[in-house]
């Protein structure tokens, strides 16, 4: 109890820290506004005339597609953080702190990702209602929805803390972050629902880590359903177990390699 | 001039392969996560069919004419996205003082090494994609080193008003991606006064749109109407760098450039 007290405080600091630039983020989101009108531009040529794709309206899609962009912009990019402690050696200042290295960085991910997550929502909600309207359903879907996209973000966190520990071995981890980030986008469902894929790879694509952090949380908002719901919840506790635990494994591996010289 | 750059692409390239690893892991790195959105593409055709007149060819080349000459730019003009910062950290002096001439000396100063990966992208996309007629691959080169330019001049102009109002790094660098993220999609998708802004502000239509059309379906005139526009676009960013320099002031800080 007194390790989840540590940890909820460090949350609790970021969070009141993130607030004070909130302002400065929601500016910079112009980009975010963009791209809801480049999807907007594309899926509107693309359904034309026809009702429903793969089941889902133009209205459902551009929904879908304004919630998987809202956990990829809420994301905190903590493996840039990892990788400069590492190439500046500072992470030796982290080691004999009474803390754990990748709980402090994923509770401090966490705070920031949740502030950036609100305002996020709310242009969202803004931009997308002045393209195609509301979304039916999205105040029931809602408290459901902001679990898994607070799951989804908790995700993207542990990877990008795995992503950022590789620092250890590589001079430069960008790439790797660059390559999930395009899974999250192919395979995870993020620029287009995974029911649009062909049948061979939609199944395969649904069970994938990278579904857990864009797909599910997106159609449990614009396709509510209790069975949907569950299922996203139940894959991001197995993901988060298993990426919680292989963070743990690297970040002991790369202790062996810290040299700590005096001065 | 063409041995200035030339000393910097030199200088450049053996300062990145001090990394060596580091250098291919970033160049692999851009490749693959470019890449990806070939998949992108190939599941959307495959869902849909066309857009908007485009098919999944059309929308390779408009790729691969994208990363080449985002590539190019980055590559051997790559200082263009952090002239805000020179600006306002008062290290323009540096290049002012130095007897050459000065934008092609900002510009050419930085590679981004990630810019490699773009360029061979582009470039091998185009090679397996497309027809290699000797027009088609002349026509591919020449939109390159042309959307490099504006690539640059897109830098150019908006990090310059830096100098009018203070700091303009968030907006240049909005802008340069807006221009990318729109020419990385069919332009025949988007309608009314948006279209007017991508012709304009954000010039996506003249950086990618108008040379893929040309690739594809070559006219003189319109290839005329292109070079016209390019030229309005680089000379305006060029009078508002020049403009925006009588408005600069020393910042006297020392610096070294190593």
């Amino acid at each position: 109890m007194r390790h989840i007290r540590k940890y909820a405080k460090i949350f609790q600091c970021t969070f009141r820290d993130q607030l004070a630039y909130l302002s400065a983020f929601v500016t910079g989101q112009i980009f975010f506004v963009v791209i809801i009108f480049v999807f907007f531009s594309l899926w509107k040529v693309i359904y034309g005339k026809e009702g429903l794709i793969a089941g889902l309206s133009l209205t459902q899609t551009l929904w879908y597609l304004t919630f998987t962009e809202t956990v990829e912009l809420s994301k905190a990019r903590i493996y840039l953080t990892i990788q400069n402690e590492v190439k500046e050696g500072s992470i030796a200042y982290a080691l004999n702190r009474p803390y754990s290295y990748n709980g402090f960085q994923t509770a401090r991910a966490m705070g920031e990702s949740l502030v950036k997550m609100i305002p996020i929502l709310i242009l969202g909600f803004v931009t997308t209602l002045l393209f195609v309207g509301p979304l039916p359903g999205y105040a029931r879907a809602l408290p459901f929805g902001l679990v898994l996209i607070t799951g989804g973000l908790l995700l993207n966190t542990l990877w990008m803390l795995n992503i950022g520990l590789l620092a250890f071995w590589t001079e430069d981890v960008t790439p790797f972050y660059w390559i999930f980030q395009k899974l999250i986008f192919i395979l995870g469902g993020m620029f287009f629902p995974i029911d649009f894929f062909p049948d061979w790879l939609q199944q395969t694509a649904r069970s994938l880590p990278f579904a857990f952090s864009a797909y599910w949380p997106a159609l449990t908002m614009v396709r509510f359903s209790r069975h949907a719901f569950l299922t996203g919840l139940t894959g991001q506790v197995v993901y988060i177990i298993l990426l919680g635990l292989t963070g743990s494994l690297l970040f002991r591996a790369a202790q062996r390699k810290v040299h700590v010289q005096g001065g | 001039m063409r041995g200035l750059i030339g000393k910097y692409i030199r200088f450049n390239l053996a300062a990145a392969m001090e990394y060596r690893v580091s250098f291919v892991i970033q160049v692999l790195g851009m490749a693959l996560n470019n890449s990806a959105f070939i998949f992108f593409w190939l599941l959307l055709f495959d869902k849909v069919g066309d857009i908007n007149g485009y098919g999944f060819t059309e929308v390779m080349l408009l790729w691969s004419l994208a990363a080449a000459g985002f590539g190019f730019n980055e590559v051997f003009l790559g200082n263009g996205r952090y002239l805000s910062r020179i600006i306002y950290q008062g290290e323009l002096d540096v290049y002012l003082l130095q007897p050459v001439p000065l934008i092609p000396n900002i510009l050419c100063s930085r590679m981004n090494v990630s810019g490699w990966g773009d360029l061979a992208y582009g470039i091998i996309l185009f090679l397996l994609s497309q027809e290699l007629t000797p027009l088609w691959i002349f026509l591919f080169a020449v939109s390159c080193v042309l959307a490099a330019l504006l690539f640059s001049s897109i830098n150019l102009f908006y990090h310059s008003l830096t100098f009018y109002m203070g700091n303009g790094e968030n907006l240049a660098s909005a802008a340069y991606n807006m221009v990318l993220t729109f020419a990385t999609y069919p332009g025949t998708i988007f309608k009314g006064a948006s279209t007017w802004i991508m012709h304009t502000l954000l010039p996506a239509a003249l950086v990618i749109w108008i040379p893929t059309e040309l690739i594809l379906h070559f006219s003189l005139s319109r290839a005329l109407f292109l070079l016209a526009g390019d030229g309005i676009l680089v000379a305006t960013a060029y009078l508002l760098f020049k403009g925006g320099l009588r408005r600069y002031a020393s910042g006297n800080r020392m610096g070294t450039r190593l």
